[in-house]
């Protein structure tokens, strides 16, 4: 059944699909009908005129072999009005064996018609082998009827084949009335017909083939031009930006070209545009990057150093070295992520793929947060229902982004447990970070990804934060192809999940719940 | 005798306050800000490790870092502004043992500096044997059949790690750790290039290596012990 369907189904695409097939199936259906129809009318005529000729020749000779068979007995009848009854009858039989020379004559018979008393009785007689069964009492009664004209029955003589049998009235002087019969075969008539109706439905065929292959050809020359577009457009979606039609002619195909040479021609220009704007951004994000760090390398250094030994200095200027040192921190993460993000932008981040344990990497990740989670009475748990097994991850991105996930936790978690859920399917992997703190509410919530925006910016951040983490982690979820979640409830806390599909998945269906429910058989 | 350490930086107040801050941890200092002067106060100085800027006027660090590397196994703790993560690699692949990206902090340098010039402690066993290799831990010697294979501290410590604990496999964090002292630095590409670099040494067929196994997913364990 399975194996029908997917049949049907590929039939059904392939007919959507192929505008050639269509219209050569079309047309090759029509002319079946046509031809079958031209085809049906020629062959019945000519079977009719067939049978019809052959009818007359068979009638005709029954007719003058009845008319000399009867003038011979006529003149059988001597001086005294007496007749040699069998004398005669044999040489009416030699005379029909003579004059008979349609092909498929059978055999003849002079039957005496029933029911009569004559002075004196001819014997019936027929030929060797004559199908006594096919004379119908029927053809016996016409003749009766109508003494003057020849009679006929289509019958199916022995071996199967189509007959006549004709019969005529013979008046034999002095012992009554007699049928003259004979039988046709007509199987020479059916093989002719055979003959001629398997040529036409010879020539009919070619017929459909032919039509079937010009309207192909036809069918593929018009639409040559739409195809070659097709293909064109197909490759400069691939990013062959370079593609393009040649054109030939001026009829409505080469217009197609020229349009959509045009159109390819300031698609490219505008993709060029802005390759160009991205290597600049690029280039200058990079230039910036070096250009900052630079001098910050010695300031933070300086700064460091100058904290170090504040407890030397008078306590305005011990202050401005700590407010320094701090704010140095702050300027330096800042500065990372603006760099970070800009990379994003421009289209230069790349992943860096490698094997890995996802419950491994969150394990890790929990490690790193450990003590800062203890400080704040918060514990992390890591629950794995699956995710054991190494995937292509970009490690770095991956566990900057749970970080992040964490960092926040932690912010907003109010020292309650944390919970870091992993599992993976065939299609997808993904990573959540569960808090039961201070949660958001619907609107927060959309807004979360939004650069340099803050849930609450009276809050105390415990572990920094630039307003752009998120951004950032949703950026890399999406150099993986992945997306981020957010659950939250105001008061119930707060979930993030990362999904990032596996082996080319699209839109996989991620392997957690959102928020994940803890179950004891997890644990 | 305190230990010495070669500052190579073309911007001089990095130069400066990297000098500032290493004599104020007990270093000896010398301060280089091109290529050609880093080369030249290598021969002269003698340092225990170089601290590598890789954008240098001159000679480029990597090149720097390459000569270095042709006749001496001192430690490179490369300096990188971070312009493009290629770079990392490119040094790595170069011979420098480790990095650090600016603007850093002086405790991670610090931390950095003295993970490398650390020496591993003197080993219960005078020598380990990890495929056909001997490693001589007394003598800080590698040798196959009697040859010996010349490595880095680095790439020394990164064998006998694996070597110690053959039965283990060592995830590349594990190995950071013990190898490079790090604490949760994520950067698994250092411990791939360094394994690179230490399979070309090691390996007879580097696409089919016997001594240092590559674990899927895992990372890495030492090979099985080949009688000589």
């Amino acid at each position: 059944m399975k194996f029908l369907a997917k049949i049907v189904r590929q039939s059904r695409e392939s007919w959507v699909g192929s505008l050639r097939l269509r219209m050569t199936a079309i047309s090759v259906g029509l002319s079946l009908v046509a031809v079958a129809a031209i085809g049906s009318f020629l062959s019945y005529t000519i079977e009719q005129n067939l049978f019809e000729s052959r009818r007359n020749e068979v009638i005709s000779e029954t007719q003058s072999v009845s008319d000399t068979v009867q003038s011979q007995f006529d003149g059988a009848i001597d001086a005294e009005n007496a007749i040699d009854i069998e004398t005669a009858n044999s040489n009416a039989q030699a005379t029909i064996r003579a004059t008979t020379n349609s092909p498929g004559l059978i055999g003849f018979a002079i039957l005496r018609a029933p029911d009569q008393t004559t002075d004196q009785v001819m014997t019936s007689s027929s030929s060797v082998g004559f199908p006594v069964t096919v004379v119908s009492d029927s053809l016996r009664q016409a003749i009766h009827d109508d003494r003057t004209n020849v009679y006929y029955q289509s019958v199916e003589v022995p071996g199967g084949s189509p007959g006549i049998v004709t019969g005529a009235n013979i008046d034999v002087p002095i012992a009554g009335r007699y049928d003259l019969v004979l039988v046709y075969d007509l199987a020479d008539v059916e093989a002719n017909l055979a003959f001629v109706q398997s040529a036409l439905i010879a020539g009919e065929l070619f017929f459909v083939a032919i039509t079937g292959l010009i309207v192909w050809l036809v069918t593929t020359r018009s639409i040559q031009p739409i195809i070659t577009t097709a293909a064109m457009a197909e490759r400069f979606a691939a990013g062959n930006l370079d593609e393009r039609i040649d054109v030939e002619g001026t009829d409505v195909s080469a217009k197609l070209a020229i349009s959509f040479n045009r159109m390819a021609e300031s698609i490219s220009a505008q993709i060029n545009r802005l390759a160009t704007l991205s290597t600049l951004q690029q280039q200058f994000v990079s230039d910036v990057s070096h250009e900052l760090r630079t001098p910050l390398t010695t300031i933070k250094l300086a700064g460091s150093m100058l904290f170090k030994q504040r407890n030397t200095f008078d306590k305005d200027s011990a202050r401005a070295a700590e407010l320094l040192h701090r704010q140095i921190e702050t300027f330096e993460q800042l500065l990372t992520e603006l760099i970070e993000l800009s990379r994003y932008d421009a289209g230069a981040a790349k992943l860096e793929l490698e094997p890995i344990s996802p419950a491994v990497l969150a394990q890790s990740c929990i490690d790193e947060m450990t003590p800062l989670a203890g400080s704040q009475g918060s514990t992390i748990t890591l629950y794995a229902p699956g995710g054991h097994k190494p995937v292509e991850l970009d490690s770095r991105r991956v566990r900057r982004i749970l970080h992040n996930f964490l960092s926040n936790a932690l912010d907003h978690g109010e020292g309650e447990p944390i919970e870091v859920w992993v599992n993976s399917t065939s299609t997808a992997v993904s990573f959540a970070v569960r808090d039961h703190g201070v949660g958001m509410s619907a609107d927060d919530a959309e807004r979360v990804f939004d650069r340099f925006w803050r849930a609450d910016p009276s809050r105390q951040r415990q572990s920094g934060g630039t307003g752009l983490g998120l951004a950032i982690a949703l950026g890399y979820a999406k150099l993986h192809g992945g997306t981020i979640d957010v659950w939250s409830e105001p008061q119930h806390g707060a979930c993030f999940r990362l999904t990032i599909p596996l082996g080319g998945a699209v839109d996989p269906v991620s392997p957690l719940d959102l928020p994940p429910i803890a179950e004891d058989t997890y644990a | 005798m305190s230990a010495r350490i070669l500052i190579v930086d073309d911007d001089p107040s990095i130069g400066e306050v990297l000098d500032m801050f290493l004599r104020s941890e007990g270093y000896d200092t010398r301060v280089a800000t091109s290529g050609p002067q880093a080369l030249e106060f290598f021969e002269e100085y003698q340092p225990h490790l170089v601290l590598l800027d890789l954008n240098l006027p001159g000679i480029d660090g990597i090149s720097v870092c390459r000569s270095i590397r042709e006749h001496a196994g001192t430690p490179i703790i490369m300096l990188t502004a971070r312009t493009d993560p290629q770079d990392i690699i490119h040094g790595l692949e170069a011979g420098a043992d480790d990095y650090v990206e600016k603007p850093f902090n002086e405790q991670i340098l610090s931390a950095r500096i003295k993970a490398c010039m650390r020496r591993p402690p003197s080993a219960s066993t005078s020598s380990l044997r990890v495929g056909d290799i001997l490693i001589d831990l007394r003598g800080h010697v590698v040798s196959r059949d009697g040859v010996p294979i010349s490595l880095t501290p680095l790439e020394f410590e990164l064998l006998h790690t694996l070597a110690s604990r053959p039965t283990e496999v060592f995830s590349r964090e594990a190995l950071l750790e013990q190898v490079w002292g790090y604490q949760y630095k994520a950067d698994t590409r250092l411990v791939n290039v360094h394994v690179q670099r230490l399979r070309s040494k090691v390996e007879h067929d580097v696409d089919d290596p016997k001594i240092v196994l590559t674990v899927r997913g895992v990372g890495y364990r030492a090979g099985e012990i080949i009688a000589a």
